[in-house]
């Protein structure tokens, strides 16, 4: 293992007075800036002082930060304040979507991969940056559907944003495995696709198989959620071994786990198999060149507008609308008021995984919200739907296996 | 000039002069504070405070220590609680022990023995001795010095106090009046308010850090009922910081016999840690440090 490598878990509530019991064996906290955007004083001071007895990383969620929409300044101050109070190591964000419009997702989407959310990804964490002081390290997401309208492999469109920014990169290993088994990639060279060389932090987490059969739309279909409350399977732990093999640099491992949680000494022997994989891979370190944006695909490359995030997040959120959508594409395509060439992107979305990804930020949602959504727009907006409703005609029937 | 306004303060009338009292009282005890936290203030370094026998004893000194580490061990099995007290479960553990405080406590239950008698073992005493020096080197715990700046600031504000009122007390008996009682009563409160300040175990900073890590867990003390019977350290460590009634669901039968009732001080039954040992005779009880008690 590099000497300097740190591997961890996740602060969790439940698991805080274990973690904090277990430092000798723990070498790094991450803890979510969400979770302290509202926390008063002496609460971002305890934090303060779990920062002093053990290297803390901090790790936002619901920045919005791959969007042609701009993050919102009130977002970025609460997170900069928690940045100042804490003073960690090093700090982290999704590149993601969490929503368009009105509507908030509830967790982390993929949005379009083409040079429009670039741009937009790039002036967001420059804007970030301008405030903050510093970039992310930038995650990969699991997604459960091909995003549309994409024009770039998502391993092209991390590295375009990456390098247009200088930002690091947070390689969710489990999230980079379920995206390969789920769009028919092999883990293991998709891996390499990354620009490993500017990965400085790691994620493993643990994940099911989910399966779709809805005879009302003759879809079936089955893929890896990453959920965050199973263990690390053994094929993310070999591909942590790869990991070290090909980035020389030190890397920070953190285990993800958010519930369902086993024996503390269960984590722990998680952690320490890391460390194991991480120091495997070291053993027979082979450095991975540098990765390139492609600059032919950028060039050549679609856009994308916030109308098709809004669109996305809409049939995410509001199941008639998602029921309307499989019922009559066409028409509700025609009325989203999408661009010709987004609405032929539309029309041929990954259904089934339209439906496996609305199903999981429906639960979500009413795991962290029981169902709605916090904003006050999108509030104000749920109350009106319901009227909308009762004079539209021919609503579409609800799915039963939704 | 100056003489004319003292005594113009002096000649206040009662209710006036009781309020301007109270005011003038505040401002001291706030000074006091102050130039106490001033003197105090060490480097931010807080490293090493992990340990949770360190943050029993910052609680609630050696008592606290004592039932912390007694609770640890029984949960571990190394320790067996009998109607006549604590007992040793095996006593080839002794010479296996690492921690001297646990070593001292195991040696002591080769015959059995209630926790107050543990307590006050010398061997267990001299173990515990450990955790005070590591506390004042960290700044948490008082020592000599900082307990003779503490007696110096408070000696010269109780002297500006009792100066106060003992020259008001002559104004008024020297003028036919009697009615000085609430003056009396409203001195002796402020007096020993002061001299608890230094009486307090804890530094400022010692308060805070006990503070902090009541708030970083302070989501768990409601749910110690559902950490598992193995979780040791975890126990160990919520003993530490709430006192030991918050690990009364782990073992329900093994605590009550750990801790009786008739004998328990800290239990939900029974008294509050605070105040008896556990803050230094209740004059560090402050800026949250008891956050245990009282729930």
């Amino acid at each position: 293992m590099n000497r300097r490598d740190q591997v961890g878990l996740g602060w969790r509530t439940p698991l805080a007075a274990s973690t904090f019991a277990h430092l000798e064996a723990i070498d790094v906290v991450e803890v979510i800036a969400d979770d302290y955007f509202e926390a008063s004083a002496p609460v971002l001071r305890s934090m303060k002082s779990l920062a002093r007895e053990v290297p803390v990383v901090l790790h936002g969620v619901a920045l919005g930060l791959a969007s042609v929409a701009p993050v919102a300044r009130k977002r970025v101050d609460r997170l900069a304040k928690v940045i100042n109070a804490l003073e960690p190591a090093q700090w982290s964000e999704h590149l993601a979507f969490v929503r368009g419009g009105p509507y908030e997702i509830g967790h982390l989407a993929a949005p379009p991969r083409n040079p429009a959310t670039v741009e937009g990804a790039v002036d967001n964490i420059e804007r970030i940056r301008a405030v903050v002081g510093e970039s992310p390290a930038l995650e990969n997401i699991a997604t459960l559907i091909d995003p549309p309208r994409s024009c770039l492999s998502e391993p092209e469109w991390v590295t375009a944003i990456a390098a247009a920014t200088g930002s690091p990169l947070l390689l969710d290993l489990h999230n980079l495995y379920a995206n390969a088994v789920n769009f028919g990639q092999d883990p293991r060279e998709y891996l390499l696709r990354f620009p490993l060389e500017r990965v400085r932090q790691v994620h493993i987490s643990g994940g099911r198989w989910i399966e779709l059969d809805s005879p009302q739309h003759a879809i079936s279909a089955r893929r890896l959620l990453d959920d965050h409350v199973h263990d690390v399977p053994d094929v993310v732990f070999e591909l942590l071994v790869e990991l070290g093999r090909r980035c020389p640099q030190p890397l920070n491992v953190i285990l993800e786990r958010d519930g369902h949680y086993p024996e503390f000494a269960s984590l722990l022997r998680q952690v320490q198999r890391a460390r194991e994989a991480l120091a495997l891979g070291r053993s027979r370190l082979e450095p991975h060149p540098a990765a390139a944006p492609s600059a032919a695909a950028l060039a050549a490359g679609e856009a994308s507008s916030a109308r098709l995030e809004t669109f996305l997040a809409r049939l995410y959120c509001e199941r008639f609308y998602l029921d309307e959508f499989m019922a009559a594409p066409e028409t509700v395509v025609q009325q989203a008021g999408l661009e010709r060439q987004e609405q032929q992107a539309a029309l041929a979305i990954d259904r089934p995984g339209l439906l496996l990804a609305a199903r999981s930020y429906d639960l979500k949602r009413r795991q962290r919200w029981g169902g709605d959504s916090p904003g006050r727009a999108a509030r104000a907006w749920r109350r009106v739907l319901p009227l909308m409703e009762k004079l539209r005609p021919g609503r579409a029937p609800v799915d039963p296996h939704f | 000039m100056g003489d004319l306004h003292v005594l113009d303060i002096l000649t206040l009338r009662g209710p006036e002069f009781l309020v301007l009292f109270v005011a003038v009282a505040l401002v001291l005890l706030k000074l006091v504070d102050w130039v106490i936290a001033a003197a105090e203030r060490s480097p931010p370094v807080m490293k090493g405070t992990r340990d949770p026998y360190l943050i029993a004893y910052l609680r609630g000194g050696q008592r606290e220590l004592v039932r912390v580490v007694s609770l640890s061990l029984a949960l571990r099995g190394l320790l067996r609680a009998t109607p006549k007290g604590l007992v040793t479960s095996d006593l080839t553990e002794i010479d296996r022990a690492t921690v001297p405080i646990e070593k001292a406590i195991l040696t002591t239950g080769r015959h059995t023995l209630h926790l107050t008698e543990i307590a006050r073992d010398a061997r267990v005493e001299l173990a515990s001795r450990e955790y005070y020096r590591t506390l004042t080197e960290l700044g948490l715990y008082t020592d000599a010095r900082m307990v003779s700046i503490r007696g110096f600031v408070v000696a010269i504000a109780m002297a500006l106090l009792l100066g106060l009122a003992f020259a008001k007390i002559s104004v008024a008996l020297s003028t036919g009046h009697r009615n000085i009682w609430f003056l009396v009563i409203l001195t002796v409160i402020v007096a020993v308010i002061l001299i608890k300040r230094v009486g307090a175990h804890r530094t400022r900073l010692g308060d805070r850090v006990l503070g902090n890590l009541n708030v970083l867990f302070g989501s768990l003390k409601k749910r110690s009922g559902t950490l598992a019977a193995n979780a040791v350290p975890e126990a160990t460590l919520l003993a530490a910081v709430f006192g030991v009634y918050t690990t009364a669901g782990l073992e329900p039968h093994l605590w009550r016999k750990i801790f009786p009732p008739s004998t328990s001080t800290s239990g939900p039954g029974g008294g509050s840690s605070c105040g008896s040992s556990g803050c230094g005779g209740g004059g560090g009880c402050g800026g949250g440090g008891c956050g245990g008690c009282g729930s």
